[in-house]
């Protein structure tokens, strides 16, 4: 069945087709809820929260809209309502919390490429980390999963002004955590832009 | 323009996201301004650096857990407490001075920690890329160092225009200035911000919100902030109505004659 059929499906109560449903998105829901999520539980069960609030809407969803708009609604609202949770009992995180689990480079002998990709890697996350939720959520909708910004706006019920806003501010917040870290970037020359 | 507007601009342009003749005029700029190529070359290093993360892999058995949830029924839903405050709000309605005595419970916060950095030096950019444009090779590396987290002495003007916020915690937005008319106020709040009138408005978000120092205003859940006593009203704003085309679950709530009075 496409995934018109199925989402019919699923409205008519069909647990089958909702299962089949969740196959054909789980990939792009849990990889967005696992970069908004530092904690790998807290991505599952956002992202579980997000199927099953897909099959508590589904009635009410037109189909005239665009599913994965509205799967990402709910996936970026389930990500916030969790995060939010989150803080309320821990207190929140700070990065000079000693507390802050970092992981530790795995102390296998690794070729040097291979260690370093992995520190690049886990810098780049634990700053996608630090950004405000808010923040977070439309550059990770935009540079992870390619939504146009009118899409960014209709997941997130943002203006698209503020959408676009936020898109640059999260990037130069991105590029000033890694450089006030210690890290920065180096250019290849490989790398020239295309002047069109 | 200045550099300021440009770079909302030059963001978009990276993204693809202007037509024709926006598009024209940021490449001009481009052009002439070397402060503002630096800018689009770090732009695009952040693109690169999220682009080369490894995929993310679904768990094992993940569709398989969302069906257990589903068919253990909905009652592991409605268990699970999202508000744990809300066992006081009995005990707040009849004892009101009591527990105002008492004190309130609250999120408890570190105080404002502001990370201010300064930008890194600008690399030279050898050009321009576009979304859509032929990518090119990703042979750039990054120098890693052990990670450490200074703020740094200045604040630049980029820095200064972003949020100021707490590591992970709740973001402080720009917030209108004081001398700012109430409606001006009302028009500078972010999505899913609205403004409770009535005469007992604070009262009410007290007991049944969540009250978050560090914005100073409440979290309310979308099914309590249904259920509004005589008396008190959410207005007919368009914050409102963007409130109820959206699907978030939590709004963050204020007082209006509180927040006249910020």
């Amino acid at each position: 069945m496409d995934e018109i059929e199925l989402i019919r499906a699923c409205r008519e109560g069909s647990e089958t087709a909702f299962e089949e449903l969740i196959r054909m998105h789980e990939s792009k829901v849990y990889s967005l809820c696992r970069r908004m999520c530092r904690d790998e539980d807290n991505a599952l069960e956002a992202a579980q929260d997000t199927f099953l609030a897909v099959w508590r809407g589904i009635g009410s969803f037109r189909e005239d809209s665009t599913f994965s708009t509205w799967l990402y609604r709910l996936a970026t609202n389930a990500c916030l309502d969790l995060l939010r949770r989150e803080k309320k009992h821990s207190g929140g995180v700070s990065l000079d919390d000693e507390d802050v689990h970092i992981d530790l480079p795995d102390p296998a002998p690794q070729p040097e490429e291979a260690i370093e990709r992995s520190e690049t890697q886990r810098m780049v996350r634990e700053a996608l980390y630090a950004l405000p939720d808010g923040y977070r959520e439309v550059l990770l909708l935009r540079e992870s999963e390619q939504l146009s910004y009118q899409e960014i706006a209709e997941a997130t019920g943002l203006e698209l002004g503020t959408v676009k806003s936020r898109i640059n501010r999260a990037r130069l917040a991105l590029k000033n955590y890694l450089a006030a870290s210690g890290n920065f970037f180096e250019f290849s020359t490989s790398k020239a832009a295309k002047k069109q | 323009m200045n550099h300021e507007e440009y770079r909302d601009l030059l963001s978009a342009l990276l993204d693809g996201e202007l037509d024709e003749a926006q598009r024209a005029s940021a490449l001009a700029h481009l052009d002439e301004c070397e402060e503002c190529r630096a800018y689009y070359a770090e732009l695009c290093a952040v693109h690169d650096a999220i682009a080369e993360l490894e995929p993310e892999t679904v768990p094992a058995g993940f569709a398989e857990s969302v069906m257990a949830r589903l068919l253990e029924g909905e009652k592991v839903v409605k268990l699970k407490k999202r508000s744990p405050w809300r066992g006081w709000t009995a005990l707040a309605a009849c004892a009101a001075v009591v527990v105002l005595a008492v004190g309130v419970t609250q999120n408890s916060r570190k105080s404002a920690n502001t990370n201010t950095m300064e930008m890194a030096p600008a690399a030279p950019a050898a050009g321009y890329r576009e979304e859509g444009a032929e990518e090119p090779s990703t042979g750039g590396s990054m120098l890693m160092q052990s990670m450490t987290m200074a703020p740094a002495g200045g604040v630049n003007d980029a820095a200064a225009d972003l949020a100021e916020y707490e590591g992970n915690e709740s973001v402080v937005m720009t917030v209108p200035t004081a001398d700012a008319n109430p409606a001006e106020k009302a028009e500078g709040l972010r999505e899913a911000e609205l403004l409770l009138y009535g005469e007992d408005a604070e009262f009410w978000l007290w007991n049944h919100g969540e009250y978050d120092d560090a914005e100073q205003g409440y979290w309310v859940d979308r099914e309590t902030l249904s259920e509004l006593p005589e008396g008190l009203s959410l207005g007919t704003s368009e914050l409102v109505a963007r409130w109820n085309a959206s699907e978030r679950s939590f709004a963050f709530v204020r007082a209006a004659d509180a927040e006249a009075q910020r």
